[in-house]
């Protein structure tokens, strides 16, 4: 793995030059369902996303979180506003923003090993330099040997670790996570989040977490950003300024401050719920 | 038919749920002496009913032949060659009809299975035509196709091309949505979307087609020969049968199981092969 440690981003505080990695300027989507009524999911949605920086979108289910991904990725084409990237209109699929999904994201008849070069084929590069990637960066996820495996044969946190892998073997600029951690159980979650964050380090992209999860959400991110019940907008942001490097396990259990972050978003989203319910 | 569950290869299985599969694979091959040693019980004890049935002449030998006669004939009929040439063209029908019946089912159900518009259109022609019973039909296919081995294949094709053409539109459209999304999200095109992800998640569909089509185009091309065919195994049975010479069907029934048996294992094999990256089921 090529070593360049990012200089400058020791103090949280300091904000890269040019534009904003992620832009989002009073976005809508309404679905137009066929013989259906048309369902609006978001609307006049706003913020944006310094280079560098991890961002976390919380909200209940059911708010719009993964259209929203869809909209940054390009798969989905806004219905009002404006989404840039590095300061362009999205028009379509962009190859330089990396994805991570949830569970089960592995293709079962690929290799571990040719499941994390995927990106890199897709993207046209040749076979040895594939294999040679993909060997480095199943040693950075501590799955060295494990190349000719195939998914089934791993367990869940396993699959979850070939995942980072994929989704680190192209240096994206930007990586975009829905719900990745979701399917594991609270211990190897855990384990897998300080992985993560770990390599996420070493050439810090600009990351949007999609979670439900508002402890992995604060315990990630630098801004969390809160969602609203459908149709999706934001609720609030929230600056989280916890030194880094952080350990996912340390902030659960002892910091004072983590906890005071996550009372706050948690009341915010459980107050939103209520006044719904109540309507 | 549609065998093969492509949706939960590999659902979650956490690090001790691998210790379980390994005692549970012990506990399988333990109880696997026992069952193939029932199994060879079983085969004896068919094996002694036949041979007291003709022995005690419970049934007339007319009907049922002696095990003795059965070997006597199966001997005879392998020395003087009879039996390998017969064998031979039921084989040969099997497998052209196997090969152009699979290529054009898989080749036909991926154009239609890769179009939701045209899947729409022509799925309820398919349903009919596969709900036809073309065993029945046999006979018009030797009088569309003449009297020897050309309406046998063609027999064989009307069978194991629907098989085919039916799985690989079903495989193609059991794709898993976040599979593609995947692949979409990283810039795949069109062509890389069809082969990185449609084609091998339809690989098992396929492969449960070839193993379903393998017995019936044997059983296709044997009931072929019985209408007006001039040789294979099927007309050894009607040429047997019609002379009461019961000992030469039954020895061509038993040349058709060992031929479905050394098939279905080849199947087996390759099966084994192709899916290797699904877990093995215990």
């Amino acid at each position: 793995m090529v070593r360049e440690t990012a200089t400058g981003t020791g103090s949280t505080g300091d904000q890269p030059e040019g534009p904003a990695a992620i832009t989002l300027e009073d976005v809508g989507y309404t679905f137009q369902g066929r013989g259906r009524q048309p369902k609006l999911a978001l609307t006049g949605v706003s913020f944006s996303v310094p280079r560098s920086t991890f961002v976390s979108v919380v909200g209940p289910s059911g708010c719009g979180k993964s259209t929203l991904l869809n909209l940054v990725s390009g798969l989905l084409a806004p219905t009002e506003g404006t989404v840039r990237v590095h300061g362009e209109v999205v028009t379509g699929i962009r190859r330089d923003i990396g994805y991570m999904p949830g569970s089960e994201s592995l293709l079962p008849w690929r290799t571990v090993r040719d499941n994390v070069a995927l990106p890199l084929e897709l993207a046209g590069v040749g076979k040895s330099e594939r294999n040679a990637r993909s060997e480095e960066m199943l040693q950075a996820v501590g799955l060295r040997g494990l190349g000719g495996a195939y998914p089934h044969a791993l367990s869940q946190g396993m699959r979850q670790r070939v995942a980072i892998a994929r989704t680190f073997t192209v240096h994206s600029d930007i990586v975009l996570m829905d719900e990745p951690f979701s399917a594991l159980d609270a211990q190897t979650r855990v384990m897998v989040q300080d992985l993560f964050l770990s390599i996420w380090e070493q050439h810090r992209p600009t990351v949007m977490l999609i979670t439900h999860d508002v402890s992995e959400a604060v315990a990630l991110a630098d801004k969390v950003i809160v969602f609203t019940p459908s149709p999706g907008t934001v609720e609030s942001v929230r600056q989280v300024d916890l030194a880094r490097p952080r350990s996912v396990e340390d902030l659960i259990f002892e910091d004072q401050e983590f906890q005071g972050h996550m009372r706050a978003i948690w009341n915010s989203l459980r107050h939103k719920t209520k006044t719904e319910a109540a309507q | 038919m549609s065998t093969a569950d492509v949706s939960t290869a590999g659902t979650g299985l956490a690090p001790g749920a691998d210790e379980a599969a390994r005692t549970a694979s012990r506990r399988a091959n333990r109880s696997g002496w026992f069952i193939n040693g029932a199994r060879v019980l079983l085969l004896i004890i068919v094996w002694l009913l036949w041979w007291a049935a003709a022995a005690n002449h419970w049934v007339s030998t007319l009907i049922l032949p002696t095990p003795g006669a059965t070997w006597h004939t199966l001997v005879t009929v392998s020395k003087n060659g009879t039996l390998f040439s017969n064998a031979g063209v039921t084989l040969e029908a099997a497998a052209i009809g196997f090969v152009i019946g699979m290529t054009a089912g898989v080749l036909i159900g991926f154009a239609v299975g890769l179009s939701l518009t045209l899947t729409g259109v022509v799925s309820p022609f398919i349903v009919v035509l596969n709900s036809l019973p073309r065993i029945a039909l046999a006979p018009m296919f030797v009088l569309w196709f003449g009297v020897g081995n050309a309406s046998g294949v063609a027999l064989v094709v009307s069978l194991v091309f629907f098989i085919a053409l039916t799985n690989t539109i079903s495989g193609t459209q059991s794709v898993e949505r976040s599979h593609l999304r995947l692949v979409q999200l990283y810039g795949a095109n069109r062509l890389q979307i069809t082969s990185k992800v449609v084609l091998p998640a339809t690989v098992p569909w396929i492969v449960a087609a070839a193993r379903l089509s393998l017995a019936n185009a044997l059983a296709g091309a044997i009931v072929s020969e019985m209408f007006l065919g001039q040789n294979g195994l099927g007309f050894m049975i009607v040429s047997g049968s019609g002379v009461f010479d019961t000992s030469q069907v039954f020895a061509a029934i038993i040349a058709a199981l060992v031929i479905a048996a050394i098939l279905d294992r080849i199947g087996t094999l390759l099966e084994k092969h192709l899916l290797r990256w699904r877990p093995s089921e215990v």
